[in-house]
């Protein structure tokens, strides 16, 4: 029986290489250090890692394969790219029916869009607008008991970015685009209206809650001038920001399933965040796997509207995979030290 | 990046010539091996071929050394022996699958690896041999990929089984040997005893030893899946060989 769906995904740091590495190596083995993994996982190539058994709630079951891309947070774009369509070329020979881009390798999907489907005779998409449908999802949550509040996005010229902004734009939310290229802001901004550019150093204090999704290395935006009341929701891959003491932070952007995908090496498909929850950039290939859609659902570049990010998370939803509660880290430290059920019950 | 002209340049090459003999001497000792054990009168007449195959390499490299003045040494090390007494298990158990496994496809994507290698940083002349010779190595490893394949459609647990024991005692030694750090107290590479080390050599010719062992794990790990094994169960192996 051939594979539904290939997952094209990649760990966020040298640590979580290492633990995924040591896990599967046993402990017989020497430990590897982490220098020794700094050298490895740019010269690994992207391979097939392991099955996923997947369950719908409506009882259906489908067949993965995670593929590993082995990129680190800081590649060159060029080292990138070319390692990305060597996970998609591994992807395609698995004889999946649909790729899925998660993390950093989604750059490929959103630059190369429906080229991919041409070379690799396979249909790839982004994950994103089931990402950009959950981040605002969980956005909404979060702010939910305040009074117009001002939700500052960070990354908003990005895909998932501008995708976050037009769903949170049709709530009526007010939004601060924040972003490093200032023309697609601006056209944003045009098309959103009422919703203005600024900077991070200007956005920050203003913001009661802040979106980062930024591509970018992990704790590159800093949290100082956040207001302390504000909450941040940090989805990037690796984590756009550190925690720092007294911020009620959370990892956004990840969904938890009713049946939990199983997959034989889960320290490479589970990735962070609390027991059972997975990167919805990843889960959107499963959602069209279960409907038999087998499309680049989310191609190209800022094209996310919010009738796509409804349909793709009412699939979700119908197949028992929603937004996952958001762990609140307090104090700088990292791990569940406050789970805010509210949200997790979406009330 | 060392030039011919340097003076180490020719020292390395004698250590890199010597080991590819060696291995070459090594594969042609399994195949006679191999021929006993086969049943099959096709099968014997092929390995003699393939054990021709390796015989004509081995002329290929030692006319190679010849015409750089290089005298090639035997180079009898802890690493050569223990793939040796790997190899010895399977034969003596009468398994030849095992011998297959262990011949066909670790030690010629390990062959395969090192010689393509070899084949980006030395002279147009042995890169233009090395070429040739991981190019027929590919067709033994295209071989034992099939072999692999027809053994899991009879017996997937013994299959796996063969490549637990293949992978412990021949697959990890191999990566072992070209690990990044010096080695203490035998040199893997050079095999000269006291922390003298032919690695840095390596390194000045332009070789990516830290690369190695990904290349090696990559090749082995796309010719297992090729063959049918599942993908988990390759990953652990894998990541077993990482020193």
């Amino acid at each position: 029986m051939g594979y539904d769906v290939a997952f094209i995904g990649h760990l966020d740091s040298v640590e979580a290489y290492r633990e995924a590495l040591e896990a599967l190596r046993g402990h017989d083995c020497p430990p590897l250090t982490m220098e020794r993994v700094h050298e490895l996982i740019p010269r690994m190539e992207p391979m097939p890692i392991c099955d996923v058994a997947l369950r719908s709630a409506q009882g259906f079951d489908r067949r993965g394969v995670y593929v590993d891309v082995f990129l680190l947070p800081t590649p060159t774009l060029r080292a990138a790219l070319a390692k990305v369509r060597a996970a998609c070329r591994q992807a395609a020979s698995t004889g999946a029916r649909i790729g899925v881009l998660g993390g950093f390798s989604s750059i490929v999907g959103e630059q190369a869009g429906a080229r991919l489907t041409d070379e690799f005779g396979l249909p790839f998409t982004t994950g994103n607008t089931l990402t950009a449908a959950v981040i605002a999802t969980q956005a909404e949550r979060a702010v939910s008991d305040l009074e117009a509040p001002t939700i500052a996005v960070v990354g908003a010229a990005g895909d998932v970015g501008s995708g976050v902004c037009r769903i949170l734009h049709g709530k009526g939310l007010k939004l601060l685009l924040v972003g490093r290229a200032q023309s697609p802001l601006e056209r944003l901004a045009v098309e959103l209206p009422g919703q203005r550019v600024c900077s991070w150093a200007e956005a920050a204090p203003q913001a009661d809650c802040a979106v980062l999704v930024a591509s970018t290395i992990y704790g590159a935006i800093s949290l100082e001038r956040i207001r302390k009341h504000a909450t941040v929701l940090d989805a990037g891959h690796p984590p756009n920001a550190r925690p720092s003491p007294g911020l009620r932070y959370a990892m956004a952007g990840r969904v938890k399933h009713r049946h939990k995908p199983v997959g034989e090496i889960p320290q490479f498909i589970e990735q962070g965040g609390g027991a059972g929850e997975f990167h919805a950039c990843l889960v959107e290939g499963e959602v069209l796997a279960y409907e038999r859609r087998w499309e680049a659902f989310s191609t190209g570049r800022g094209n996310i509207r919010p009738e796509q990010a409804r349909e793709i998370h009412e699939l979700a939803q119908r197949h028992g995979i929603e937004p996952a509660p958001l762990h609140w880290m307090v104090d700088g430290l990292s791990g569940r030290l406050h789970e805010d059920a509210e949200v997790a019950a979406g009330s | 990046m060392l030039s011919p002209e340097h003076e180490r340049y020719l020292p390395v090459h004698q250590v890199i010539l010597s080991q590819a003999v060696t291995g070459e001497s090594i594969a042609i000792r399994h195949m006679a091996r191999m021929i006993g054990l086969s049943e099959d009168l096709d099968e014997r007449l092929d390995l003699v071929a393939d054990a021709a195959r390796e015989r004509a390499h081995l002329l290929s490299l030692r006319s190679v050394a010849a015409d750089m003045g290089l005298a090639l040494v035997a180079a009898p090390d802890p690493y050569w022996g223990e793939v040796g007494k790997a190899f010895d298990a399977f034969a003596d158990a009468g398994d030849l699958d095992g011998c297959f496994i262990v011949q066909d496809v670790v030690l010629e994507c390990y062959a395969i690896t090192l010689y393509r290698a070899l084949e980006t940083c030395t002279e147009p002349f042995l890169a233009e041999q090395v070429r040739r010779i991981a190019g027929e190595e590919e067709q033994h490893l295209e071989h034992g990929i099939e072999r692999v394949r027809q053994g899991l459609e009879r017996d997937p647990s013994k299959v796996v089984a063969r490549i637990e024991a293949a992978n412990e005692s021949v697959a990890r030694v191999l990566a072992n040997w070209v690990r990044v750090e010096d080695c203490e107290p035998i040199c893997g590479v050079c095999g000269q005893v006291g922390g003298v080390c032919a690695k840095d050599d390596l390194r000045l010719l332009g070789m990516d030893l830290p690369g190695l062992q990904p290349a090696f794990a990559q090749l082995y790990g796309t010719s297992l899946r090729a063959a049918g094994l599942g993908a988990a169960d390759v990953a652990r192996w894998l990541a077993r060989l990482i020193v």
